[in-house]
């Protein structure tokens, strides 16, 4: 029950031993009732299967895409009643009934999540909240019908048509398939480059709509997904107790199952069902008659909520993983270096391989020259602003700023903090609205067109301070610039996902980058971050490039590799706008500069004229010299 | 015309409550960024602890000093042993958190009174002023004048005191704070203790109407939220507001529709007070600067 997300960055392979051990763990979990465990029975046991599939809806909404799921016993309940009332009322069959009730919830799910996804984190968790006990309250609110507080009732079986299921066993068979069925859903949906594009939207949504993702439909879709776990789980909760009240599918049997998630562990397929194990087991033990099993709850809760922040679930997995890591280095011959995994090189002193001085041209030629494979109006494109003008209340930051950034060329945009350079970066890329004026890329007017059009278009950036994921890794992210964007979040292609990381791979070795692959983001320094963004933005093969003080943070070689790298991108005719401080860096680069102050274009010209001496870089603000 | 002002005197008294409720949240929020859905615990803790010692024979002043104290001891601890070393958690996982120590709260109460619902007598007892036919008791009156006092106090306070201004700074960046002489952790700590008075006080002032039990806490700290959530978070007097307007809202639909529909009108309510602030430029998606 191997659970690595993609995304995670690559574990140990299992081996056909692996396979066998993993099996043959898994039986010996299903098998858990036989063993006489006190109150650990088969009904218990279906239990936890029940009640792990809603968790696992909780698990995904929050482990993938960062909203918290207090309200998930309403769509339990939708569920539940919808097959109780059908099955009591009008005497549907129970399959039926089942079916729709699922389906019921996820429509509802869609409606209510139009409105609850676009809500920021708190406004969300409580909104989430509201809706779990505003469900009990019409339930209560119309008791000829749904039995009001006192409920529905059923015989506790199933009848499938070809068989009917009654007994403990049976049921634990019937709970044993669904989990399966959750099981699979969740890897699907968490599968490759629908995982990493998750965590991406919810790591940094700005970024995400950037490369082309869209981002409410997105959240929404994973939303509605969620939903189906404890619509799947309430649908065979009726037949399964028996029973149906609004105490089971109100707002505090939500907040406990998400306990259950972080007890369990969040973003694991199987945290739900090891929290659920963990609890139900320790209240049936403790006191049924319910004076402790709250106190017992808040207690575990608590315990894992603060130490374990993976929880159980988590902790397993690390411990697995160590283990088999000791297993692996303990049956290997010591003088023997262990070929299988990665040759550690030592971590070079800057952020770049120093063997490398550059990519070797006949490496970055074949990729480069991909620029022109994307169609007439991505090479040769050049970008032209026109009077553009943005202000925020009465501070305008952006005044009348005119430029042109011709194909094949770099362009510098200089200035003191705060004279609106990134703002207009900002509004080139689309992130920011344009008041006035107007923006052409190859002769068509993209002003009002959404940032991720734009990228498509091939209009790349990177950011004055990195942004990037940080809980994957350099390759992900990298892989994520091209990916993104592609379609919907939805579809995947293994055989693209293998182009894109071969790609992807090539150019963080052209980078001198490769050693640093698997690496967590969260573990680099700024100068490595930097040119992986840097990656990132060149995996969208981009005609016009827009780099935001690329050179802070790096060291002197690091900073010849990137005018190296700036240099090619020129060479194989990209439009390249480059704001920095280092007016050195600039003087090397640039083939035109633009000076901006307090919003305006001040002064613009070839980089001698207005860098070339001490004198004209101390006048460049100078209002007595005028525009050039 | 009779039910109206009835629904409305009783609404106002309830509103009071979600705005002491709403506003200790509001305090909690504005010194730390952190939700604090324990809040309605102090209303639990306090309550129960007052109705206990009067149960036991002691005097009515001694057991409200006592419970009031209670909550503000408890809110403190759970500022200073909970919360504190976790600040750079996120916010989802510290939600989870206080979420957590109120399910703690209620294990504990159930562990210690069980299902039993206790009360006690009100400070103030008398006829109840009645107008045009609707009745509103002497105690209800005193709730709601300092439920707008104490949103007043606060008002002016985080406006012109420097005390006021230090807390709030505290909130949007404590290490800068930390760097100009506040203390950061005091400045919460203060703050989670007034959170816990005014918990303390709604205590004292409603459960001689509505009583109290081990549950009570987490549907008030709901319609606390609702409140605050409607302020932003941030503004005490919007909380009020809200509060009022939620309670009376919730009354009208109990009078004249259905008592059970009532929550549904506060989920509802939820959802156009997040439809509000939506328009109100998530510029960056929540980051400072792009």
């Amino acid at each position: 029950m191997s659970a690595l997300a993609a995304g995670r960055t690559r574990g140990p392979a299992l081996g056909l031993a692996g396979v066998v051990v993993a099996v043959l763990a898994l039986a010996a979990v299903i098998a858990l009732p036989a063993y006489g465990i006190p109150r650990l029975t088969l009904n218990l046991a279906a239990d936890v299967c029940f009640f792990g599939i809603a968790c696992t809806g909780i698990n995904l909404l929050l482990g993938y895409g960062g909203m918290l799921s207090l309200g998930s016993a309403g769509f339990v309940g939708t569920s539940a009643y919808t097959v109780a009332l059908t099955t009591t009322h009008w005497h549907w069959p129970l399959l039926p009934a089942i079916l729709a009730g699922i389906a019921l919830s996820l429509v509802l799910a869609a409606v209510v999540g139009l409105i609850l996804v676009r809500l920021s984190q708190h406004y969300f968790a409580v909104a989430y909240l509201g809706l779990a006990t505003a469900f009990a309250g019409l339930i209560t609110a119309y008791p000829t019908a749904t039995g009001g507080t006192s409920g529905l009732t059923t015989l506790r079986d199933l009848n499938l048509g070809f068989a009917t299921v009654d007994t403990n066993f049976g049921w634990y068979v019937v709970a044993l398939v669904c989990v399966a069925i959750a099981v699979a859903v969740f890897q699907w949906a968490v599968a490759g480059r629908r995982g990493r594009i998750f965590k991406l939207v919810r790591a940094d949504a700005l970024v995400a709509s950037v490369l082309g993702v869209h981002t409410f439909r997105t959240r929404l879709g994973l939303f509605v997904l969620s939903a189906f776990f404890p619509a799947l789980a309430g649908a065979l909760l009726f037949p399964f107790e028996g029973l149906i009240t609004p105490d089971t599918v109100g707002s505090v049997e939500s907040v406990q199952l998400v306990a259950l998630v972080i007890i369990g562990g969040v973003g694991y397929s199987y945290g739900g069902f090891v929290g659920a194990l963990i609890i139900l087991w320790i209240q049936a033990l403790v006191d049924t008659a319910g004076n402790y099993s709250l106190l017992v709850y808040g207690v575990v809760f608590l315990l894992c909520a603060f130490y374990l922040r993976a929880g159980v679930g988590g902790a397993i997995k690390q411990g697995v993983e160590t283990l088999v890591g000791r297993v692996r280095a303990g049956s290997h011959d010591p003088d023997l270096r262990v070929v299988s995994e990665e040759p550690r090189t030592p971590a070079p002193r800057s952020a770049v391989d120093e063997s490398s001085t550059g990519p070797p041209r006949d490496e970055i030629a074949p990729v480069m020259a991909k620029l022109s494979e994307h169609g007439e109006h991505r090479a040769r494109a050049g970008l032209e602003v026109s009077g553009a003008r943005r202000h925020f209340g009465g501070v305008v930051a952006v005044d009348d700023v005119s430029l042109t950034l011709k194909p094949g060329t770099i362009t510098a945009l200089i200035g003191s903090n705060g004279a609106g350079k990134s703002t207009l970066v900002n509004i080139i890329s689309g992130v920011e609205r344009l008041d006035h004026g107007s923006i052409t890329l190859a002769a068509q007017d993209i002003s009002t067109m959404p940032p991720a059009e734009r990228t498509r278009m091939g209009i790349a950036r990177t950011f004055q301070v990195p942004r990037l994921v940080e809980e994957l890794s350099v390759l992900d992210n990298v892989m994520l610039g091209r990916e993104a964007g592609e379609a919907s979040v939805w579809w995947r292609s293994r055989k693209r996902e293998r182009e894109h990381a071969v790609t992807a791979l090539r150019r963080l070795h052209s980078a001198g980058l490769s050693h640093l692959q698997n690496r967590q983001v969260r573990t680099l320094g700024t100068g490595e971050r930097k040119f992986v963004e840097l990656v990132r933005a060149l995996d969208e093969e981009p005609a016009v490039c827009l780099l935001d003080e690329p050179a802070v943070g790096l060291s002197l070689e690091e900073i010849e590799h990137l005018q190296g790298w700036i240099e090619r991108l020129r060479a194989a005719g990209a439009a390249v706008l480059v704001i920095d401080h280092n007016l050195d860096f600039v003087q090397r680069l640039a083939d035109f500069v633009y000076v901006m102050d307090v919003g305006r274009i001040v002064r613009s010209g070839p980089p001698e004229e207005l860098l070339g001496t001490r004198e004209a870089r101390g006048s460049l603000l100078d209002p007595a010299r005028g525009p050039a | 015309m009779t039910l109206l002002l009835q629904t409305i005197f009783s609404s106002l008294v309830n509103g009071s409550v979600y705005a002491l409720i709403g506003v200790g949240i509001v305090l909690c929020y504005r010194s730390s960024r952190i939700v604090n859905l324990a809040q309605g615990e102090t209303y639990m803790v306090s309550g129960v602890l007052t109705a206990k010692m009067v149960g036991w024979g002691d005097p009515l002043w001694l057991s409200a000093l006592a419970g009031v104290a209670a909550a503000i001891v408890g809110s403190v601890l759970f500022e200073r042993l909970v919360l504190r070393s976790r600040l750079d958690w996120d916010p989802s996982r510290l939600i989870i958190v206080t979420v957590g120590v109120a399910i703690l709260a209620e294990g504990i109460a159930d562990r210690l009174i069980g299902g039993d619902e206790l009360s006690f007598l009100p400070i103030l007892t008398g006829n109840s002023l009645i107008v045009d036919g609707a009745a509103i008791s002497p105690q209800g009156l005193l709730l709601i004048g300092t439920t707008v006092t104490i949103t007043g106090a606060l008002i002016l306070f985080f406006r012109s005191t420097l005390l006021g201004h230090a807390m709030t700074a505290v909130a949007e960046n404590p290490r800068v704070s930390g760097l100009l002489g506040i203390n950061a952790g005091r400045m919460r700590m203060l703050s989670f203790g007034m959170a816990g008075l005014l918990g303390g006080i709604s205590a004292l002032l409603v459960v001689p109407e509505s009583g109290t039990g081990y549950n009570v806490g987490l549907p008030l700290t709901l319609n606390g939220f609702a409140a605050a959530a409607f302020a932003n978070m941030v503004s005490p007097a919007r909380a009020l507001g809200a509060a009022m307007f939620l309670a009376i809202a919730e009354g009208l639909v109990g009078s004249y529709l259905n008592t059970s529909l009532e929550t549904p009108l506060v989920f509802g309510v939820l959802l156009i007070a997040g439809v509000m602030y939506l328009g109100r430029g998530q510029r960056f998606a929540g980051a400072a600067r792009a």
